[in-house]
């Protein structure tokens, strides 16, 4: 469809602890197209925020990143972000430059001792060379698109001084500093209220389509998925287990894991007062990662003395007509299909 | 349940924090969390408390169990004024009166193990011992589906799920009649919500439990809950059975809130009409007159401004009746 901006293929990212290495993201590939929005859904310790920190190189010890190979296809000629040395320039450029990236909790990614114009002036500054006072006005101009009322007066303010929403905004307009063509979301609503998620959804998707840069959005919300995604990837534990083109996940989703989830959480005026279909168990501790699938435990579908004991084949279908260019599942349900021309 | 029972009636309740004192220790300026709530829970209802952070939920929950004290107004249980109670007369009602908390983190004892966490309100009573205590914890663990095997572990070796479970064993082993549950699955990964939302239900039915389910997540409440109160800025601003309160609210807040909960539907993207509200929230220690809300709304008028507005017909609006405010999308189907 349109070309890959960012391809991350075989992706194994570990951290050690007293009991053993956690596999914390074991084996992804994922492709990030230009202009368009990948949503990452999962739940706790699926590896979606590891992802996307090992894009940036942004893990740190005891973490390390152990294999495969992440293609940045945004600059003059494609290159392994993980092969670059820590202090090459273009990874520089990389960080808050051609990507920006934002967090789950707005308060806490800002120093509380500096005010949001100097944090932000400071950025622009770095990224694209302005003069102190160049750098200022952009500053005011860019808290004024991200929706901030009276952006002179509020660039002199203190993250306390603002609400959550407002800090979202500011690291939003610090992500957009140097017109960056992929932002990286990690769960930037999970923190806010409804009120102010609707807002800031909004004004991702008003900011995509100016700057036409792509997102890469990380969340738990099913919901927020419908809304942004042009592509969706499903992860657990460590692996994707299912991606798709938004419109097909939810008609036909194929993954017991996806299945379940779309089924087990209440949506609005479909589920009043009735007893909610449920997965049973929790997700287990990647420590101890279940052996053959490591959904199994868990899989209404599990087939005895295959599902616990192979590792799942990834079965390619035919990507239908949405923006996705590949649609994948990782279930021996399907294995049948295997080879078989998509 | 035909008859309609009265179990806690809230009146006029208001709540304030200092947060500055003059010279003779006075506050000067407060923060209105609870600015006048009415409110009546049923004998085995559930009533959904829903609202955004710092519309003063949580506060009104402390204040039902007792964990937080009212400036002014009443709670009534059962027909007898709580603040009225002797010392002793409290802390029998505080048995039928239980709290679970949002965090099943932050609200176990890391030190102590499950047999002490669920079994210290026997404990702590007098009301039971020895072999009779423990037959109880087994018991109540087998009920909230947690087995007794695991009754002399910390709580660091349990999920979100499991300790969840917990916090509800610990509620319910003194029999309550009323349980505050505070944003009990908000903290819980999403594949495990929908267990701990059925058990509450379960548990419900088996025990005729009355909960005051308390919840940013209008889904949830929408599941879970018989009548649904809607919060603003301290206040009660809509009151009404779970279907009437999300097919046709009555206040533009409930109905903004609605319009803002993403659903998981692609095919409805851009179909349903979002209303963006101003970040514009009111100063809690300066309530402006008029409806807190008429800042945002886009329906206020001049009216709007002024005077008090009463709870009426369940919306605290004064155009409530000439406005067709749009409901759930997809509710008709």
């Amino acid at each position: 469809m349109t070309e890959p901006l960012l391809e991350i293929s075989g992706l194994r990212t570990g951290f050690d602890t007293y009991d053993g290495r956690v596999r914390a993201v074991d084996g992804v590939d994922l492709t990030v197209h230009a202009g368009k929005t990948l949503c990452v859904v999962g739940e706790s310790g699926c590896g979606k925020s590891v992802t996307a920190r090992s894009i940036l190189r942004l893990v740190e010890a005891p973490g390390s990143i152990d294999a495969g190979t992440i293609t940045w296809h945004g600059g003059d000629a494609p290159f392994d972000v993980l092969s670059l040395d820590v202090k090459d320039e273009r990874l520089a450029r990389l960080r808050g430059g051609d990507i920006g990236m934002i967090f789950q909790e707005p308060m806490a990614s800002l120093l509380p001792l500096r005010t949001i114009g100097a944090q932000l002036i400071e950025t622009i500054r770095i990224h694209t060379g302005l003069d102190k006072r160049a750098a200022r006005a952009k500053a005011v101009d860019l808290l004024g698109q991200v929706g901030i009322p009276k952006p002179h007066e509020r660039i002199d303010a203190y993250p306390f001084q603002l609400s959550g929403g407002m800090c979202q905004r500011v690291m939003i307009a610090i992500a957009l500093c140097a017109d960056p063509s992929l932002l990286i979301a990690d769960e930037p609503t999970t923190a806010l209220d409804v009120t102010t998620q609707a807002r800031i959804l909004d004004l991702i998707r008003t900011l995509q389509a100016e700057h036409r840069m792509a997102v890469m959005f990380i969340t738990h919300d099913l919901g927020v998925v419908a809304e942004l995604a042009d592509e969706v990837a499903v992860m657990y534990l460590g692996r994707v287990v299912e991606r798709a083109g938004v419109d097909e996940l939810f008609a036909d989703p194929k993954h017991p894991y996806t299945k379940a989830l779309l089924a087990s959480v209440p949506v609005l005026g479909r589920d009043r007062g009735r007893d909610l279909p449920t997965i049973p168990g929790a997700v287990p501790n990647p420590l101890h990662r279940p052996s053959g699938c490591s959904f199994h435990p868990r899989c209404a579908e599990a087939i005895a003395g295959t599902c616990d004991v192979v590792a799942p084949p990834e079965v390619d279908f035919d990507a239908g007509t949405g923006f996705a260019d590949r649609r994948t599942v990782e279930c021996v349900l399907y294995a049948d299909r295997e080879g078989a021309p998509a | 349940m035909s008859e309609k029972q009265a179990l806690l009636e809230i009146e006029d309740l208001h709540v304030r924090f200092p947060m500055r004192r003059n010279l003779l220790g006075r506050p000067t300026v407060e923060v209105h969390a609870v600015s006048g709530v009415d409110l009546t829970l049923f004998r085995g209802e559930t009533l959904g408390l829903v609202g955004e952070s710092g519309c003063g939920k949580t506060t009104l929950g402390r204040t039902i169990v007792g964990a937080q004290k009212a400036t002014s107004g009443a709670l009534r249980y059962d027909g007898t004024d709580l603040a009225a109670l002797s010392r002793r007369e409290q802390a029998a009602s505080r048995r039928r009166i239980r709290m679970v908390f949002q965090d099943p983190f932050s609200s176990l004892n890391p030190r102590m193990t499950l047999r002490q966490i669920i079994g210290d309100p026997l404990v702590a009573t007098g009301e039971a011992r020895g072999a009779e205590l423990e037959d109880r914890i087994a018991e109540m663990m087998r009920r909230v589906g947690l087995s007794p095997d695991y009754m002399d572990r910390y709580p660091h070796s349990f999920s979100g799920g499991q300790r969840q479970r917990v916090n509800i064993a610990r509620a319910l082993i003194v029999g309550p009649e009323l349980v505050v549950a505070d944003e009990p699955v908000s903290a819980l990964d999403v594949s495990v919500r929908a267990q701990i939302l059925n058990l509450l239900r379960e548990l419900q039915a088996e025990f005729g439990l009355t909960y005051l389910f308390i919840s940013h997540d209008l889904s949830v409440v929408e599941n879970l809950a018989d009548r649904v109160a809607v919060m603003y800025f301290g206040r009660v601003v809509e009151l009404a059975d779970t279907g009437a309160l999300y097919e046709r609210p009555r206040h533009p807040y409930t109905e903004a809130l609605m319009s803002a909960v993403p659903i998981p539907d692609p095919s409805l993207k851009g179909r349903k009409g979002r209303i963006l509200l101003p970040d514009e929230l009111p100063d809690p220690s300066n309530p402006p007159p008029g409806c807190a809300f008429a800042r945002r709304c886009a329906y206020a008028e001049d009216r709007c401004g002024s005077g008090e507005i009463p709870l009426a017909d369940g919306s605290r609006c004064v155009r409530a009746e000439e406005l067709d405010l749009q409901g759930i999308v997809g509710a008709q189907s």
